[in-house]
């Protein structure tokens, strides 16, 4: 290994930039050998859904440096702050390394406090607690709140666990907070999930619009691609469409404030120009679209009871049943605004279906979308002019109406934190398809996503409550003979009866029908609207709580056993990011302590169940599916025992260690001398995480969902794949004929995703005729109506209340705010307030206020000259701080179609504390 | 698996890796029996509304205070005066830019930005260009200011 001086050595021995000369120091990775015996070797950032490239440097056994990979084409060799500080994200003092278990008297006791003990007493505790709850309540008192931030191999191991061993469907990821309204919307519109398009997008087109998404914070690194591109190229346009001003605003050309909720609107007026000024791709839309509609009065996922709701809360609980429209919903209707209208939420239950329209119809519909209606509606900043806000909205329509432009749409958690998220992604949908700019290069409605594998793992490998891999559903017959037939399972083996959303899981600990919970990978009840309920819940209801985490989280705290798990470079893994790209990486460094990677503890786990004690008759309370008989999971150990299984047989063996898992052996060559713990403390010859990815990957294959081998992605001149990848290809733009080797040649574009792909008929209001359109091959275009907020300001509370991130803390602080610059950069969640709402309140900047709802309240200092500039009345909290536990005000109203929570509208007052 | 051993205070106080030497005491939140209050960023109840501590900005002037550590050689250095002043950055303006956009290092000037700002690694690998690369130039998404908040918890990385 020469001595080669870096650009910086260099420098600090005197030597002027000019006499050390261009190359600097070199970022290519080095190989096997590097810098000072460092070892180098590929890696994902931990954290957002951009899923930059990385390289990361060990040296006797510690992570010691990171860089952007300068040949991942995500990043070409940038990372954030966030990303840079991935070496040290492992490393805090209190990083957990040993189970701890709530215990008085030498036995575990919900009332007393957490000490040490062994693997083995851990899982003896989570089992007798399970089959205790599992003899009273069954397979539905049992649950899993998994992640987006699971490897796809930890989902698939939880889905194989919870749907194959304990036939229940109570797992559902994090990813329900945060992506389930745009997967609704794309399962409605294309029958299929995830994006037609992909980041090179962003150096292809004319138009950037940003809608609820402040991408220069939260996907840092596609922002810089947008700001390289917007330097360089004069005619691309950037526009951020926000609820308050922002650093996305800051490198934006037109920034549109509006009003919470109004997006609903502002689309409806993009389309309605659209069509006015000859937008429209006619041929496209003839060709493969279809118009669609629902029903409009779903209510907001709240509750349908009111028996837990504290008294402050029932009025808006009350909507969940009732609604007295709006002046502005009113006409958004087609009603008449001056009389008074009385809804019941009458389709709650049946927010998603939705029949075929005229396209007659779909343009009576947005008629009174006017500029004047929308704009009076949807200005958000009242400080704005009219008449300025106006021509941006004008502005905002040419770029969609132009035939000539090419359009990126990008949203994030302002479009699916949303009580109408579902109905907003269809509408960008809309607009995109309307103007035949969707599933072409440098032009489409590109949903991103916040995590790094709600893609990859939440969504592809279907760690929902609904759902199986590959997109298929529970309740679906075909789907669960397949996934029975790939999984070796006997029939019937599945429950057909859709689980529990994460949402619903916290309401149903409080209510007391389930009462066993795992949690991994995810901080529910920091992360969870309205947490004053689940707090209680998890602590003075009779459940038992297991928190895998790496290190003390609020969740922990409320736990009753807590399991050391392995970080992300302390184990195998892979992610998936939001343009499909799957990354895979080896094990760096090994976990400390006894901190173990989920895949074990699972593994583990599933030896303490037999057949016998899960695959019996079991009661799942509401069940009706054909072929089972009402409330019913039938015995299927005969048919276990035919397929040459033993009813003494663990879920292990089963579900694990099968044989055809087994013949992926460890040591493996692509390991290249990396360790693998989970092998280690397993004791076993084999490689669980190809075993899994090879395993779930069978279900994708041939079906749209194609990933390439395992290996594959560790060629060296592999970074990631984005699927599906076929014949080694990757597929860059679906449903394109040309980009997509799925795609059915002779029409230009096939959508060809399977579901909801037949349809009855009606008009604006109802299902008119019910025989069946089939619809293969074609997307749909929605109307969908403006609808207020769930909650919106009154006398009392009034001022919009929003949540989110900042750039520095990445979700609930637990890694982050354990980085000493990342801590001192943003060391606490404050409240962005205007001065002049602050001034009303005798608030002065850094002053201490209370923010309060009707359910409950917390204190912040207030902010009003910080980089989140808000309108008057509205105000913005981060959640990353448990100290500023900003979801004890939220408000947990859902998208009735999707479940996912509006964590970016409520009402609040504020007061000096 | 591993039996219950009888750990000493100071062996489960040790939560880092195998390869460290148990520190010193500076998080006593892994004791035997701690109470769920003792865990986490914030001691205390999660019923408890705590009041967020008072924090000072960085009020420096640029030059006033010392070019601060890096964890390690290639982390994206702090910038150790205010910000507030400076920003925001824009399309059209980048005050960090303009002082940095220096070539030659001097003590008591502006740190220049390294050639590697210089190069656009999507479009040009091999060419140090003359303005710094487009990707670049949101330098907060890389370079954070400082605050006097103090550390919430050890970190151990080395």
């Amino acid at each position: 290994m020469g001595l080669e001086l870096t650009r910086r050595e260099l420098l600090k021995a005197g030597f002027t930039t000019a006499v050390v000369g261009a190359a600097g120091a070199p970022l290519t990775a080095r190989g096997a050998e590097g810098e000072q015996g460092w070892r180098w070797d590929r890696g994902v950032c931990r954290f957002c859904g951009v899923g930059c490239g990385l390289q990361v440097a060990t040296a006797r056994g510690r992570v010691v440096a990171v860089k952007g990979d300068p040949a991942s084409p995500v990043n070409r060799g940038l990372l954030c702050v966030k990303g840079y500080a991935l070496p040290q994200i492992q490393y805090a003092a209190d990083r957990l390394t040993r189970p701890l278990l709530r215990m008085k008297d030498g036995r575990f006791d919900k009332t007393g406090d957490f000490a040490p003990v062994s693997w083995q007493t851990a899982f003896d505790v989570m089992e007798r607690e399970w089959k205790r709850v599992h003899r009273e309540l069954g397979p539905t008192g049992v649950a899993i709140m998994g992640s987006g931030q699971y490897l796809i191999q930890e989902g698939y191991a939880a889905v194989k666990l919870l749907k194959a061993g304990w036939r229940s469907n109570n797992l559902d990821p994090n990813a329900r907070h945060c992506m389930a309204s745009a997967v609704a919307a794309f399962m409605q519109t294309f029958g299929i999930d995830e994006p037609s398009g992909c980041y090179d997008d962003i150096e292809l087109t004319d138009t950037v619009v940003l809608w609820g998404a402040n991408m220069a914070e939260m996907h840092p690194m596609l922002w810089a691609r947008i700001i390289d591109r917007r330097l360089r190229a004069p005619g691309y346009r950037v526009f951020n469409l926000t609820t308050y001003a922002n650093r996305s605003s800051d490198g934006a050309d037109v920034e549109i404030v509006f009003k919470p909720n109004t997006d609903l609107a502002i689309w409806n007026y993009v389309a309605r120009e659209v069509v006015r000024r000859g937008g429209v791709d006619e041929a496209f839309v003839q060709r493969h679209c279809v118009f669609a509609t629902g029903p409009a009065d779903i209510g907001y996922g709240m509750r349908a009871t009111d028996a837990f709701a504290y008294a402050a809360e029932k009025d808006t609980q009350q909507r969940e049943r009732m609604v007295v429209l709006t002046r502005e919903e009113a006409v958004g209707r087609r009603l008449d605004p001056s009389a008074r209208h009385e809804r019941p939420q009458a389709s709650a239950a049946s927010a998603g279906a939705h029949w075929l329209i005229s396209f007659e119809d779909f343009k009576k519909a947005f008629e009174p979308y006017t500029l004047d209606f929308v704009a009076e509606l949807s200005r958000g900043d009242a400080d704005e002019p009219l008449d300025a806000y106006k021509a941006k909205l004008e502005a905002l329509a040419g770029q969609y109406a132009d035939r000539a432009r090419k359009v990126v749409s990008f949203w994030t958690m302002g479009f699916n934190q949303h009580v109408r998220g579902t109905w907003v992604n269809e509408q960008a949908y809309m607009v995109h398809l309307l103007t035949g700019k969707q599933a072409v290069p440098g032009s489409g409605a590109f949903s991103l996503t916040g995590q790094p594998s709600a893609c990859g793992t939440a969504r592809e490998v279907g760690t929902f409550a609904h759902r199986l891999p590959a997109d298929m559903t529970v309740d679906n017959a075909e789907h669960r003979t397949l996934s029975e037939r790939l999984w070796k399972l006997p029939g019937r083996t599945l429950n057909p009866k859709v689980g529990s959303h994460i949402t619903e899981m916290m309401r149903d600990l409080e209510d007391g029908t389930i009462k066993w919970l795992w949690v991994q990978v995810t901080n529910p009840f920091q992360s969870t609207a309205n947490a004053n309920h689940w707090l209680r819940a998890a602590r003075e209801k009779d459940n038992f709580i297991v928190v895998s985490d790496v290190y003390p989280t609020l969740s922990c705290k409320v736990a009753d056993l807590i399991l050391p798990s392995a970080m992300i470079f302390e184990k195998w893994g892979g992610y998936g990011n939001s343009e499909r790209r799957t990354q895979l990486w080896r094990e760096q460094v090994p976990p400390p302590g006894e901190a173990r990677s989920d895949v074990w503890q699972m593994m583990e786990f599933s030896k303490r169940f037999r057949l016998a004690e899960v695959w019996g008759r079991q009661p799942v309370p509401g069940l009706k599916a054909p072929g089972f008989d009402d409330g019913v999971l039938p015995d299927v150990l005969g048919e276990a025992e035919r397929l040459g299984y033993r009813r003494e047989q663990t879920l292990y063996e089963v579900l694990f260690a099968t044989p055809e898992n087994r013949r992926f052996a460890w040591p493996d060559p692509v390991a290249r001398g990396h360790d693998n713990h989970t092998v280690r403390h397993a004791g076993i010859d084999w490689f669980p995480e190809k075993a899994l990815f090879e395993d779930y990957a069978r279900f994708g294959r041939g079906h749209g969902h194609d990933l390439a081998e395992f290996d594959v992605y560790f060629r060296d001149d592999v970074r990631g794949l984005r699927w599906p990848v076929v014949n080694g290809k990757e597929t860059l733009w679906r449903f394109n004929e040309q980009h997509d080797p799925y795609a059915r040649k002779g029409g230009g574009f096939d959508f060809y995703g399977k579901a909801m792909k037949a349809l009855p008929s009606g008009d604006l209001e109802r299902v008119t005729r019910s025989e069946p359109t089939r619809l293969a091959g074609k997307a749909k275009i929605f109307f969908r109506p403006y609808a207020a907020a769930a909650e919106s300001p009154d006398a009392t509370y009034d001022l919009w209340l929003c949540t989110g991130r900042v750039l520095e803390h990445w979700h609930s602080g637990s890694m982050t705010r354990r980085v000493p610059a990342l801590h001192s950069a943003v060391p606490q969640a404050v409240l962005f307030m205007h001065a002049k709402d602050a001034e009303a309140r005798g608030l002065r900047q850094d002053d201490v206020a209370w923010v309060e709802s009707r359910r409950g309240k917390v204190k912040a200092r207030i902010d009003t000259a910080g980089r989140n500039r808000v309108p008057r009345g509205l105000v913005f909290v981060p959640w990353f701080d448990e100290g500023v536990f900003i979801n004890k005000v939220t408000l947990d109203a859902t998208c009735p179609i999707s479940k996912e929570i509006d964590f970016k509208k409520c009402a609040v007052k504020v007061t000096k504390a | 698996m591993k039996r219950i051993a009888i750990l000493s205070l100071a062996a489960l106080l040790a939560a880092g890796c195998a390869n460290t030497n148990p520190g010193p005491a500076t998080a006593p939140r892994a004791a035997p029996s701690t109470p769920d209050t003792g865990l986490g960023l914030v001691t205390g109840s999660v019923f408890d509304v705590p009041t967020p501590p008072a924090v000072k900005a960085n009020e420096s002037g640029p030059g006033e205070q010392p070019v601060l550590p890096r964890p390690y050689a290639l982390a994206p250095p702090r910038v150790p005066h205010a910000v507030a002043d400076f920003l925001p950055i824009t399309r059209t303006q980048n005050a960090c830019v303009d002082c940095h956009a220096v070539t030659e290092r001097k003590k008591g000037e502006p740190t220049p930005l390294p050639p590697s700002h210089y190069t656009d690694y999507r479009h040009a690998p091999d060419r140090v260009g003359r303005q710094p690369a487009g990707a670049r130039h949101v330098c907060v998404s890389c370079h954070v200011p400082k605050t006097d908040a103090p550390d919430l918890v050890e970190n151990r990385f080395r």
